[in-house]
Parts: structure tokens; sequence; C-alpha cells
């Protein structure tokens, strides 16, 4: 690890406990701005110069915009019987010394409700929303508020995992979700959020989609370390260990967890560390530093496999064609001709968008997906 | 006139934050940003101080009314610039809808 990363994660871990950064001496201020910027923690950083400052600035401003955007839109539908919950952003701040300084772009609800979906939707858009035109994923509608701000409406956390009996375990907690959901506020603006085990899965597994594609920076380490420092009851530290045991990413959890224990000063709660190898840590910890925030760091990080034998590819080039065309999932006989255009569209977007060789992406991946075997995906 | 139990000042990035908390979200009222004094005084007008205990916590005995009519003007121009953020439009809508609740739920 180069001494600016060294050195970033020492001031996060200070700033994380609220501590002041004010007198902190630092080596090479450009190197570690430019760091913190790509990692989206540059305002936490604020009492340590003017670039750090005007950052944090920013970031409160946009804080405040997306709070009673989220506010508007959540108490919308509540008001109008339709349960729903703040997923990432102001309910990931919660907890934070100062939660203005945790940097978020849009507004994120989950309709826990699933039969009131269409009703949901239909609600945002006689209310200013306008619905994006491309859907992007399976599992939210994109739409642009007021203000210029994305606001992105879930039906699930993430989209569908590469594995069934995974899938099945998030479609019945998702089925559980409305008794989940508990009132949090920020500045005496209150929100609905989901109870802190099922936060955490929340967060779990949306580290495992940016995990498994573009990777994933250090500030969702920092959400972790947060949430994990909370005061959490017997009952709470169980559920959740049950619901992460069934999904089968007791190792995933395991891993993050000995991260920010090792790297960002967390006291783990029992059970809640496992028994991770060193080196899978520090190798994790690298693959982070790589990353940047949500994978922006590298074009040639695209996916990484439940496993490293070759079968797993072939896996990974399955479930990518379902998500590309997931109207013919029920149409096998054309399976043979979808797996050869994703594979097309793969080498394809891989020249032009991200401007690699598809050996350099499939280099990369057999990297990152050597430890897999270590943290046991999706095996109870 | 400022409700002053519809507000809150946030300490964030090093400078304070007066905050319209009861807005409806959208439209949206920006935060507006106080000095410390400026800080303390909304405060201890939202626990309900009167502009007279203020200016003595401010000014001490000898300059209290001073202190109350440089209070006054504080407060004044931040109405002015809540104003120009949407504040006052907003709140008119806000007390009138809940005055439409209050005789819907008589």
């Amino acid at each position: 690890m180069k001494g600016t990363e060294k050195e970033l994660l020492v001031l996060l871990a200070k700033a994380l406990e609220g501590q002041s950064l004010k007198d902190i001496a630092i080596e090479n201020e450009h190197e570690l701005w430019k760091l913190a910027r790509r990692h989206g923690v540059l305002p936490f950083l604020y009492e340590m110069g003017e670039e750090a400052g005007a950052a944090a600035t920013m970031q409160v401003k946009q804080f405040y915009r997306l709070l009673f955007a989220t506010k508007y839109y959540t108490g919308l539908l509540e008001q109008k019987g339709v349960a729903c919950v703040v997923l990432k952003g102001c309910g990931a701040a919660c907890g934070y010394p100062q939660e203005e300084l945790r940097k978020s772009g849009d507004v994120d609800i989950l309709v826990t409700d699933r039969k009131k979906w269409e009703y949901a939707c239909q609600l945002l858009e006689e209310r200013g929303a306008v619905r994006e035109e491309e859907p992007t994923t399976t599992y939210h509608v994109g739409y642009r508020i007021p203000g210029g701000i994305t606001l992105e409406l879930h039906s699930s956390f993430m989209e569908a995992f590469d594995h069934g009996k995974a899938n099945e375990v998030m479609d019945s907690m998702l089925e559980t979700l409305t008794g989940q959901i508990i009132h949090s506020e920020v500045a005496g603006v209150e929100f609905p959020v989901l109870r802190r085990p099922y936060e955490a899965i929340s967060l779990l597994v949306h580290m495992l989609h940016h995990f498994r594609t573009g990777g994933f920076g250090v500030k969702l380490l920092c959400d972790w370390k947060i949430l994990w420092s909370q005061n959490w009851d017997k009952e709470d530290r169980e559920t959740y260990l049950e619901w992460v045991g069934r999904f089968g990413l007791k190792g995933f959890s395991d891993l993050i967890t000995q991260t920010c224990c090792r790297y960002l000063g967390l006291k783990p709660l029992d059970g809640t560390k496992g028994d991770i190898r060193e080196e899978t840590v520090e190798f994790f910890m690298e693959d982070i530093w790589e990353s940047g925030e949500f994978g922006a760091g590298l074009n040639d990080r695209i996916a990484v496999l439940q496993d490293g034998g070759p079968l797993a590819y072939l896996r990974e080039l399955h479930h990518q064609m379902l998500l590309n065309y997931p109207h013919h999932q029920s149409r096998p006989w054309l399976w043979p001709g979808l797996w050869t255009l994703t594979l097309f569209r793969f080498v394809r977007n891989n020249r032009r968008i991200r401007n690699v060789s598809t050996w350099s992406v499939l280099k990369k991946t057999a990297g990152r997906s050597r430890y897999m075997k270590e943290i046991s995906l999706f095996r109870e | 006139m400022i409700s002053w139990n519809e507000f809150c000042v946030r300490k964030a990035a090093g400078a304070d934050w007066l905050i319209w908390t009861a807005q409806p979200g959208i439209p949206y009222v920006k935060p507006l940003t106080v000095n410390e004094t400026g800080a303390e005084i909304c405060k201890r007008l939202m626990e309900g101080q009167d502009l007279h205990e203020i200016g003595l916590w401010l000014g001490g005995p000898e300059e209290a009314d001073a202190a109350e009519v440089d209070i006054r003007t504080f407060i004044d121009q931040l109405e002015q610039e809540l104003v120009q953020n949407g504040w006052r439009e907003e709140a008119g809508k806000e007390m009138e809808k809940r005055g439409g609740e209050r005789d819907g739920e008589q």
C-alpha cells in the first residue's frame, strides 16, 4: 500500500470517530486530495485545506437538497399508503459524526410494498418526476425530479444474483421488509429506513454488486464502519447473521468487517468478523484502492466470478445474457444465439467504450476471482 | 415572521447552517449560512428566549438595548434572504395545507 493510501486511512479512521483533523500535517497534499476525491471521501478532510473545504461545502449543499427531495417523495408515498424506505444516501449517512459530509449524488427509494409498485410510479409522475426513457436495470426505474436530481425508485436492492438460491432468499426477504421499517432523523427531517440488520444486508448486497462488477471504493467501507459502530442489540445481530448465512454471504461480510477492523479501526461485534486470512484482506484492500468510487478507476475491471474455475466464465456469460435479454428467459431455444450476441457485445464494448482488450479484462477478472473460494460466495 | 420552531441550526463542514426543516422539500428552500454569533442567536430564539434576554447575553446589562437593535436587524436580514430563497411563498402554502388538514379532521 502506498504512503498516501495509508495516510488517508488513518485520517478517515479519525474523522469517522468525530476527531478533528485540524492540526495534522500531511506529506503530499495534492496526491491526498486526488485520492480522497477519487474515492468520494474528500469532504471528510474539510479542516485540512482549501480544496477539501470547498468540496465539503458543496457536499453539504447537495446533502440538504437531496435530504429535502427525499422527505418530499417518501412523505408523498407514505401519505398515500405506499410503504417505502430510503436506500443509501441520507439513510447511510445516519450515524456519521457529520451526516452532511457523506457524499451522495441521487435519491434511492425502495418500495417495500411490491403490490403498490405501479401506484408508486404513478404518484411520483403526478408530482413532477419525469421517467427516464431507458430503464437501465431490472430493479429500478430512474426519474428526473425538480432541481435536476435523479431519483431511483427500486423494486429490489439490486439486480438478480447469478444464483437461484440467493435470489429465492432475496425474494423472501423483500416480502418481509414492510414490517422492518423505522424512521430516522437528520437535521430535523424524518424519513423511513430499514431496521439495522436489514440496512446492513442492503449495504452488503450493494457492495457485492459493485465488487462483482466495477469494484467499490473506500466510501462504502466507511459506511460499513459507521453502521457497525452503532449500538447493535443481540437480537439485531442474530437476525443479521441468520440472513447473511441464508444468502451465503457470511464470508463476504467477514471480509469487509475484517478490512474495516484492520484499516478503519472498527471494533467487531461477536460473530461478525470470521476468520479471513490477513493476505486476503490485504489483497481486497488493494482491490478497493484500484477501484475508486464505484469502480470508476479502471476500465479493465468488469466482473468477479463466483469461483476461479472455467465453468464460472460460462456461468457469468449466461447471467449477463439473462440480464441483457430478460424477456427471453423462458425461451431456451434462443439462448445459443443470445450467448453469442452477449459475447459479441462484451468484446465490442471492451474495445469501443472501455478502450481495453478483452484479454486484459479476463486477466483482471481471474486475479480478482482468486480469493472467491475463501469467502465461499453463496454457500450457506 | 419567522416561526423559530420550524428551523434548526446545524454545524457542518465548519459552517453553521440555518435550515427551514418544516419545508415541503419541493420546491426547495436553501439553507443559509450564519456566523457563530448568528447561530447562537438563532438557537436561543429556537429555545424561546425573547430579544431582550438575548440582548443581555450579547451586550451585557449596559449594552443590552443596542444589542437588541442589532439582533432585530440580523433577523430582518435573515428574513429577506429566506424570502429570496422562496421561504415565505412556500411557508404560506404549508400553512394553508395544514389549515386544510385541520378542517378535514374536524
